[in-house]
């Protein structure tokens, strides 16, 4: 091809990038009631999960992280738990301080993306982060800063932004050096500030008066907001540990959807993410994000899916807070490997008989579950993941259902399909989904029914 | 899988060639595989700035900001077209929009959506664009889950790369050009 033929003007494409279609809402109103909700999305674990079953218990921290662009490290850190849990080797101290300190760069950068780019145009009035741009341009460049500052994060820990190549089951193929994360002190103390703006900011947004009966269910992390999952927390019943995971939460196919729906035991749906996080365990937030929380006029769990935007707002401040924490406290976490030599990671060998190993951690969007099977070999011989997106989906069923209701009882039969995809989308944004990185729109359809 | 080394992205000076996609959706990871090709040819590979995203806007934005030249590699889904076909489509040139955008892209319901066309948008209202942008897409036509590419695709990789080589060639420096041999 020339370069000047290349550059044809006729040429239309019709559609660049990530495959179409993938998220897809479809809403059945009989006799001008809603009938039927249902929320198709697509769901990358699922085939990973067969990808991985054959391969070495050392390999699913780089497969993982191709997961998701934008919570790799959650992969990895779930993956990791759970291998290092089925050998017999925890990760703790310095490591396991590196491996937060690994996290919050992934929480600072996909929460900042989700609230000032993509959620607070539905409060200001604005299609998208363009035309916010165009009307407020320093309030899209903070945020850009601010997601930048937990990029370089994943850089200098991860190795990189995109798919981090140095975490390794065990730890880090590399450790750090103090320079290079004493360099970030000055990027995150002008985050911090930015952190804290925006709180105030989302804060003052007009939010819909709204009320959901949420059941949360979040990693437990003694002593920390939650990140690391030494169990897990449901709301009402009590903690329970990680290998409890499956007892508790029963995964069934829908008919609907590549994904897999999860319910509590009972049969009830619950929430993940931050409106969960933040319901068990906002007293153990950093004193700046709780400050943050307080002048937002948070006060108890948020039941209001709409105000999830302030509580990922003080969750950021609390990453960036954590992370120059960690930093100052920072001492590289170096383990003998004979010869004299000092590696970053621990000997994890497989286990002598074939194990089941389990890891939660807490994914931006809401707690992430892992669990392998390693024969003697150490060859992988299951592999379960189970995401926060499939969790949710049917709590954010019920909340679209919520919404067809509320605006049918409204408009009638007026309701025009544009302005229902509108606040569907909307609703689902509330809860920050992994809709995959393959899919590029909500692709709504409507049926109209008459009763018999 | 490719994996840039931080050396990929570290002079900003030079042409900027960046992959996007998924290389676990089949005919998605196309972007990455044109890199690869351009990194194992070695000639192009000291002459450009090779990086691999997966088609964030922000970071996009980011990444091609006051840049010279930057090509970006793309799967195309364009039922019109036959997979494995390569269309360019000069995004920027002289530091102004040619007026040719890249289609499709709406800003998603969830952070986890993507486009090159939100990132033109953005960057252009941010005036964070580099001064000449081309779009080389390959036409994809499985996008199912698993690595490796469908034949056509596979076969198309070469041209997609003298596409991406022939576009920066163009404005790379002449001593860089004879550096690169």
């Amino acid at each position: 091809m020339t370069h000047r033929s290349a550059a044809s003007r006729s040429i239309r494409v019709e559609q660049l990038a990530r495959v179409e279609g993938e998220g897809a809402l479809h809403v059945e109103i009989t006799d001008g009631a809603v009938t039927d909700v249902r929320l198709r999305i697509f769901e990358p674990p699922r085939f990973f999960e067969g990808f991985l079953v054959g391969r070495s218990h050392m390999e699913p921290a780089d497969i993982t992280a191709r997961i998701c662009g934008i919570c790799p490290v959650a992969y990895q850190m779930s993956a990791c738990r759970a291998i290092e849990d089925a050998c017999g080797v925890p990760v703790g101290g310095r490591l396991l301080d590196l491996r937060r300190l690994l996290y919050c760069g992934e929480w600072i950068e996909s929460h900042t993306l989700h609230v000032s780019m993509l959620h607070a145009p539905d409060f200001l009035g604005v299609p998208s982060a363009i035309e916010l741009a165009e009307l407020d341009r320093p309030t899209v460049e903070r945020a850009l800063r601010l997601k930048k500052a937990g990029n370089r994060i994943l850089e200098v820990v991860g190795g990189r932004a995109i798919h981090p190549v140095n975490v390794k089951v065990g730890g880090f193929h590399r450790a750090p050096r103090r320079a290079e994360l004493d360099a970030l002190v000055p990027v995150l103390t002008e985050a911090l500030e930015d952190a804290r703006a925006i709180v105030a900011w989302v804060a003052g947004f007009d939010f819909p008066d709204v009320e959901m009966d949420y059941r949360f269910v979040a990693a437990d992390d003694p002593g920390h907001y939650p990140v690391m999952g030494d169990g897990f927390i449901v709301d009402g019943r009590g903690t329970f540990p990680v290998a409890a995971f499956l007892d508790e939460v029963v995964e069934t196919h829908v008919e609907h959807s590549t994904a897999l729906h999860a319910h509590l035991r009972s049969g009830d749906g619950y929430l993940v993410g931050p409106l969960a996080r933040f319901a068990l365990a906002a007293d153990r937030l950093h004193p700046l994000a709780a400050e943050m929380a307080a002048a937002a006029g948070l006060d108890g769990p948020v039941r209001n899916p709409f105000r999830s935007v302030i509580v990922r707002s003080v969750e950021t401040v609390h990453a960036v807070a954590t992370a120059l924490e960690l930093i100052a406290a920072y001492a590289e976490p170096t383990v003998a490997a004979g010869g004299g030599r000092t590696v970053a990671a621990l000997d994890v060998p497989p286990p002598a008989t074939t194990t089941f190993g389990h890891g939660i951690t807490e994914a931006p969007r809401g707690l992430l579950y892992h669990r392998y099977g390693i024969d003697p070999s150490g060859s992988i011989t299951a592999a379960t993941i189970v995401p926060p997106t499939s969790q949710n989906q049917p709590t954010i069923e019920h909340d679209l259902r919520h919404v067809a209701e509320d605006m049918l009882a409204e408009y009638g039969d007026a309701l025009s399909d544009d302005d229902l995809r509108h606040r569907c989308e909307v609703a689902i944004r509330n809860h920050d989904p992994c809709i995959s990185c393959a899919t590029h729109f909500l692709d709504l359809s409507v049926e109209r029914r008459r009763g018999a | 899988m490719t994996d840039p080394t931080p050396r990929d992205h570290t002079v900003a000076s030079r042409p900027l060639v960046i992959a996007i996609g998924n290389p676990f959706r089949r005919d998605d990871g196309v972007g990455a595989a044109v890199v690869e090709h351009l990194r194992a040819t070695g000639a192009v590979a000291y002459a450009l700035d090779l990086l691999e995203l997966d088609g964030e806007p922000t970071r996009l934005v980011d990444a091609w900001d006051g840049r010279p030249h930057v090509v970006v590699v793309d799967a195309v889904v364009d039922p019109r077209r036959a997979p494995g076909e390569v269309v360019a489509v000069r995004v920027r040139e002289g530091g102004r929009p040619t007026g040719d955008a890249p289609a499709g892209g709406a800003t998603g319901v969830s952070s986890h959506s993507a486009g090159i066309a939100v990132a033109v948008r953005l960057g252009e209202v941010l005036g964070r664009m580099p001064v000449a942008l081309t779009v080389v897409g390959v036409v994809g036509g499985d996008f199912g889950d698993g690595p490796g590419l469908s034949p056509p695709v596979a076969a198309a990789i070469p041209a997609a790369a003298d596409a991406v080589g022939s576009v920066v060639s163009l404005t790379a420096p002449r001593g860089r050009r004879r550096a690169a041999r």
